[in-house]
């Protein structure tokens, strides 16, 4: 049996990688399109955390009870600014969808936002559940 | 029409953001035509489901990003 020749050496391969790191980095840096990897911050994680607590709780028969999910909220998007979040602007996007929840009349509005969220938050932990 | 509609269906099957995205476009569009919501409501969803795709395509660049460098500090 013939032996087959690998196409890939060990050492080219970590020199392709490591190129690659390098020129993405570099397109990155020059871009600013807020996807530079940030570290795992157990602050905001723990501020995520109640915000999404709270916000599974919503129920748009008893807006009177939004206190809470709007305190957290809150909480969560001063922090994310402070820290500049690649992710501030999706926190401030679940802010503005709860107060178009809560301004509408509409029952069904309420809910329909109310879905869209919960995707936003979605998103937030893909994020914060990769970082280290 | 019709065939925006066949290919959200086509979108909307799995557990991803843009699966469930495409279902609730779909449940919007059902709402609308039952006369359950506004035309100006029904808009102003659809502009915020094209606001999560974006983000969704963003989040999603930051996780490859992430993913790559934390390959390259286990080169180094």
């Amino acid at each position: 049996m013939n032996e087959k020749t690998p196409i890939y050496t060990l050492r080219q391969r970590l020199l392709e990688i490591s190129l690659g790191v390098f020129l993405l980095s570099l397109l990155l840096l020059t871009s600013g399109c807020g996807v530079i990897p940030q570290k795992h911050d157990s602050s905001l994680v723990s501020h995520y955390v109640e915000a999404r607590y709270e916000f599974g709780k919503l129920n748009c028969d008893k807006k009177e009870e939004w206190d809470k999910a709007y305190q957290a909220v809150a909480k969560l998007q001063i922090y994310a600014d402070t820290r500049l979040d690649n992710n501030a602007a999706n926190i401030k996007a679940i802010k503005d969808n709860l107060d178009k929840a809560k301004t509408t009349k509409s029952t069904l509005v309420c809910q329909n936002y109310i879905k869209l969220t919960e995707q936003r938050f979605e998103l937030l932990e893909k994020v914060y559940r990769n970082r280290w | 029409m019709v065939n925006a509609i066949e290919q959200l269906q086509a979108i909307a099957v799995g557990q991803s953001v843009e699966a469930e995205i495409a279902r609730l476009i779909l449940e919007f569009h059902l709402q609308y035509q039952r006369g359950e919501i506004t035309k100006v409501e029904y808009d102003f969803l659809l502009l915020e489901t094209e606001a999560i795709r974006r983000e969704d395509s963003r989040t999603s660049a930051e996780n490859l990003v992430t993913n790559v460098f934390e390959l390259g500090k286990l080169l180094a």
